[in-house]
């Protein structure tokens, strides 16, 4: 199978590299790297992502304007999952990893939570 | 919420704010002093109180989602970047204080008037983590 193209954005760049090597270690995704917000639309457009990584929290742009900007163009579709450093693990599993919803998870990443997390949205496990 | 029981708790919280202004200045005195006031139960137990924080921070994180922020998450924003100072959080605090600065910003007005406590917390957020906590500290000894 094609590996899945992963775009995470995140303006803390270690924390972009750490998903890369994780998730690209595994060989079933390919990772781009985001780490300013502003530029999120154009590494979308050239990298075509089937989900997107984000997180809420960011200078300039917070993480649901920059899934806004997305969705108003050509990634209406675009599966999307929120990162926060604002709430723990435990209270979010509290919650289904969820908000409204909306699919959450928790830093620091768990790499084997964050790829079960990626195949779900994705639909496949 | 922190309960100040009795009158003489309320007037050494008081002298501690009035200190505080004077001491550290006006904006870093003023969270200084909301720390005292921190409305978390048992506000020095991690569990209970990081359990807190996250209950909080979803209401947050819904308006910040929804863009619909208003100036009650920024007084949830305040309160929540309190609180991670009081646990320990420090990645936490920086975080949550960037998104008051910029806010902040943005909303003008009173808000604009919050501007230097953010900056002066995000000079140094180790020294407003570790004061926070002493304070508490010592609020719970007397």
């Amino acid at each position: 199978m094609e590996p899945r193209r992963v775009l995470v954005i995140d303006d803390e760049a270690i924390f972009t590299n750490l998903v890369k090597l994780n998730l690209e270690k595994t060989g079933r995704f390919t990772v781009r790297e985001v780490n300013n917000p502003l530029e999120a639309l154009a590494a979308a457009r050239e990298f075509r992502p089937q989900v997107v990584l984000l997180d809420v929290i960011m200078p300039g742009r917070d993480g649901g304007q920059v899934l806004a900007e997305l969705r108003a163009h050509e990634f209406t579709y675009l599966p999307a999952i929120f990162v926060t450093a604002t709430m723990t693990q435990r209270g979010l599993q509290q919650r289904d990893d969820q908000i409204d919803g909306v699919p959450f998870i928790a830093k620091p990443v768990e790499p084997k939570k964050l790829i079960k997390r990626i195949e779900e949205v994705l639909g496949y496990s | 919420m922190l309960t100040v029981n009795t009158r003489i708790q309320q007037e050494i919280a008081e002298a501690f704010e009035n200190g505080l202004r004077l001491r550290y200045g006006e904006a870093l005195g003023a969270l200084y002093s909301e720390v005292l006031r921190y409305r978390a139960g048992n506000f020095l137990e991690v569990d209970e109180l990081r359990a807190n924080l996250d209950t909080e921070a979803v209401p947050v994180l819904r308006a910040i989602l929804t863009n619909k922020v208003e100036s009650s998450t920024l007084s949830g924003i305040r309160s929540l970047m309190i609180g991670c100072a009081i646990a320990g959080d420090q990645e936490a605090v920086i975080r949550w204080a960037t998104e008051e600065l910029n806010r902040a910003r943005q909303f003008g007005g009173e808000w604009a008037d919050t501007v230097p406590q953010w900056e002066a917390v995000l000079r140094n957020p180790g020294d407003f983590v570790l004061f926070a906590r002493q304070l508490k500290y010592f609020l719970m000894a007397i």
